[in-house]
């Protein structure tokens, strides 16, 4: 199939102006003003199918809101080369800027003082939606993120999850091929991350817009993105699915105990007696958290819960966030 | 009085506005505009003869200095404070353990200072290509300097106590636009106050606008006797109190109001 | 095209709509109104009361060059000031942020920057200096011909693409150098264009008739009105008008690729 997006050796340099504190200093870039160049993209490559839902992560300043602005046309690359839904963003076609839409978390495009739905009839206008099919699609959103009430308000008087509902709605008035979302649920709720989530992947499936999101909530990731790229100082480190980065970076689990009453071996004693190497991260009085390897984890559960008298134990896989954390300061080693 | 917080404050402003100094040099560009149109509008008029006892040689000298005496006593806070107010950060400078004077003293002083180089600059310029005829005099030159920093008082405390208005009222901007056009007509901007017609010239000898700019020029230029220099001095004087009053007031109850509404 | 009369249509309502929304902004703009007119008119009538003539030009003469002040003044603050005004600034799209969202749409950027802001309090303005110059012509003694009208509309319409293009050029200069107070540096210069435009030495002169044309908006259109403008003059004006408009659409451009060059 043929590649919705398409991104080869994607590089994109920023001059930057610096001056260090003090009087002196100051008084210097009156006369002369220094600059610095940041390799912002390092030669990205990667492709998307049309349909995908893909996640952009990495730390704070890593290069994922400069490539999706690049994909959105916002940014001219430094290099390399881009193609979104066929066409080269850079030139901003008004056919393409027709086929895609952008939401960035803390901005927002509806003015402040007009009405929701008057802002999204004239969003209908410019986007040149069809009478009937800019009703029928603004209903069926209306219904899907359930905002008919917020309708006749003004995003002046409406708190900050309402107004990203709203933008999130504008966004996809048009109908969008490809949806960029850079970090959309900044700052709201945890109901309300979990409501806008469960809405793109619904709207995805029902429209099947390819949808690339950036977000520092690994939840929006784990939830959302069956595919996340890993963006790190401008490098791509990974691109796959996030399981297999955890299986990949952290091949281990982790086994929580809650240690009953009860006569037998001591914890300690068992545990020196499994031929599978065990390390405990975490102790706490009876609580204890394990950690073992993947291959591990059955045949040392199984040994737990014969030999000790158990009152609860979990098995899990490592937190994401630290499996990430664990990426960003050792990189990936493959 | 907390000398050293204050002089903390101005210099956090003045290294933020020396780093955007091309803005406030456009900004002292554009408060020069007037007097300079004005300038040649006058010295055209008294081409033929002195117009209202001003000859051309004295009304360039009146407008260069207007722009230095404009651009040194300007209540930057005009625009300040109202915005501060507006966009909600007020409250952060309530919290300091500093009254919100000192803020906004301090950008005033911190804006003159990144601003005055560059004004004093343009007009040494324009003084060598216009040369106009000054005699100095101690005694001129000591009034000035005194009535020039009342002046810088008075306009801004009066600016100042309109613009904490904003603290219970939308309609803030519409007070200091009214100021701005009485301080245009009246304060010796427009044209001297000695050439203004019959009853606004007494309107103006009146209302403290005039102290607000003209009279330290007319001091320097030595065109007022004894007597009215002395009572342009009890004028000036009694007007900075009548504003250091109004403040006490306004800001008590915009405070009141202000906590009330939360902010 | 339908599309783009459709659009400004929807724009002209939105303003509307917002304008409203604030039952104060009606009252003050009414003040506003009536400080432009008072400083406008103030500085001749002092200036007359003490000279009668300033350059040639008499007090009626000068009173037309004040409406006409007044009146492209409030032409551009119907449509295109507002417009251009929410580029820049502290409080304007591009430092905000917010201008990706401009680049976002499918509508070329300088139609959208241009046309999508209306004020039409600015219209009571605009009646005002209408006002202002029939008192002048009044005065004159002098009946408007319907070749004078024509004569001195064409004339507006060439100050008025003047006025946009220097718009246009300082809201482009957003881009380069953040906070550029645009209304503050227009109205200063355009404060220049409130008197005859001889009064200026020569080398100023030539430069705010040609360069910075804040003479040429304001004086020919009153000309036209009041006396006579060669037409040399006209054509003059109209080319440099085009010339200015081609300057500034080049210079909006190259700004917007610089935009789309460097971070946001």
């Amino acid at each position: 199939m043929k590649p919705h997006i398409l991104v080869n050796d994607l590089c994109k340099v920023y001059r930057v102006p610096e001056r260090e504190a003090g009087l002196r200093a100051a008084i210097g870039s009156l006369i002369h003003r220094r600059y610095r160049d940041v390799l912002a993209v390092d030669h990205i490559t990667f492709t998307v199918q049309p349909g995908e839902i893909v996640g952009f992560i990495g730390p704070n300043g890593a290069g994922k809101t400069t490539t999706l602005k690049v994909l959105a046309g916002l940014l001219y690359p430094t290099g390399g080369e881009v193609r979104v839904d066929g066409c080269v963003p850079a030139e901003r076609k008004p056919a393409f800027l027709r086929r895609i839409s952008m939401v960035m978390g803390n901005k927002s495009q509806l003015p402040l003082e007009n009405t929701v739905s008057d802002s999204f009839y004239v969003l209908g206008e410019i986007y040149r939606v069809p009478r009937d099919e800019f009703h029928r699609t603004l209903d069926e959103l209306v219904d899907l993120m359930e905002i008919k009430d917020l309708l006749p308000k003004m995003p002046h008087d409406l708190s900050l999850g309402e107004r990203m509902k709203c933008e999130l709605i504008a966004a996809l008035l048009h109908r969008p091929r490809v949806l960029f979302l850079d970090e959309p649920t900044l700052g709201l709720d945890v109901t309300m991350q979990f409501r806008l989530r469960r809405f793109v992947a619904e709207y995805n499936r029902r429209s099947q817009a390819t949808v690339i999101l950036t977000s520092h909530y690994m939840a929006d990731v784990v939830s959302l993105c069956p595919r996340v790229v890993l963006i790190h100082q401008g490098r791509l480190l990974f691109d796959g699915d996030l399981t297999r980065l955890a299986e990949q970076m952290a091949p281990f689990k982790l086994i929580r105990l809650a240690v009953g009453n009860g006569s037998g071996q001591t914890v300690q004693d068992v545990l020196s007696g499994l031929a599978q190497p065990v390390t405990v991260i975490e102790q706490n009085e009876r609580r204890y958290t394990l950690r073992v390897r993947r291959t591990d984890a059955s045949p040392v559960t199984a040994r737990l819960l014969n030999d000790l008298p158990l009152a609860d134990i979990t098995v899990e896989d490592p937190p994401i966030e630290a499996v990430i954390d664990q990426v960003y300061r050792e990189g990936v080693n493959t | 009085m907390n000398l050293r917080g204050g002089w903390a404050l101005v210099r956090k402003s003045l290294f933020s506005y020396m780093a955007g100094r091309g803005f406030f040099w456009t900004l002292a560009l554009g408060w020069m505009m007037g007097p300079l149109v004005y300038m040649f509008v006058w010295t055209t008029a008294a081409r033929q003869g002195a117009a209202g006892g001003f000859a051309q040689g004295d009304f360039v000298l009146y407008y260069l200095c207007l722009i230095l005496v404009n651009q040194f006593t300007y209540p930057v806070s005009n625009w300040t404070v109202g915005d501060i107010i507006r966009v909600g950060g007020f409250s952060a400078w309530l919290l300091r353990p500093l009254p919100p004077i000192y803020e906004a003293i301090a950008t005033d002083v911190a804006t003159k200072m990144v601003c005055m180089p560059f004004s004093l600059a343009v007009v040494a310029v324009l003084g060598l290509a216009l040369r106009p005829s000054f005699a100095f005099s101690w005694p001129a030159a000591l009034a000035f300097v005194l009535a020039l920093l009342l002046a810088q008082a008075l306009r801004f405390m009066l600016a100042y106590v309109l613009a904490l208005v904003a603290l219970w009222s939308q309609r803030a901007d519409a007070l200091l636009g009214l100021n701005d056009t009485f301080l245009f007509l009246l304060g010796g901007q427009v044209a001297p106050t000695a050439l203004l017609p019959g009853v606004l010239q007494q309107v103006a000898t009146v209302l403290p606008y005039r102290y607000m700019i003209g009279f330290p020029i007319e001091l320097l230029m030595g065109r007022l006797s004894r007597a009215e220099m002395v009572v342009g001095f009890a004028w000036q004087v009694g007007w900075l109190a009548a504003a250091v009053l109004l403040h006490q007031f306004v800001w008590r109850r915009g405070i009141r109001r202000y906590a009330a509404v939360g902010g | 095209m339908g599309y783009y009369v459709r659009l400004i249509r929807l724009f002209i309502q939105t303003s509307f709509q917002r304008e409203t929304a604030f039952r104060a902004n009606f009252a003050i703009s009414l003040l506003n109104t009536a400080l432009t007119l008072i400083a406008g008119l103030a500085g001749v009538t002092i200036l007359f009361g003490q000279v009668k003539t300033i350059q040639g030009w008499t007090f009626p003469q000068a009173l037309a060059l004040v409406g006409v002040y007044l009146l492209v003044g409030a032409l551009r603050d119907v449509c295109i000031g507002p417009s251009l005004e929410s580029l820049g600034g502290l409080s304007g799209e591009v430092f905000g942020g917010a201008f990706d969202f401009t680049l976002l749409k499918p509508l070329p950027t300088q139609f959208l920057v241009s046309f999508r802001s209306w004020r039409l309090w600015a219209l009571g303005d605009l009646l005002l200096s209408l006002v202002v110059l029939g008192v002048a012509l009044a005065r004159l003694g002098q009946a408007l011909t319907l070749p004078g009208l024509a004569v001195f509309l064409v004339a507006l319409l060439i100050s008025m693409t003047i006025v946009y293009a220097v718009l246009l050029l300082l809201a482009s200069c957003v881009f380069w150098y953040r906070g550029v107070p645009l209304a503050w540096i227009f109205d200063s210069l355009i404060q220049m264009g409130r008197y005859p435009v001889g009064i200026y030495p020569g080398w100023l002169r030539l430069l705010l008739t040609w360069v910075v044309p804040v003479g040429f908006i304001t004086s020919v259109p009153a000309q036209a009105l009041t006396g006579h403008v060669p037409a040399l003059t006209l054509l003059g004006g109209a080319a440099l008008a085009l010339a200015l408009l081609a300057l500034a659409s080049a210079f909006l451009r190259v700004s917007l690729r610089r935009y789309s060059s460097a971070s946001s």
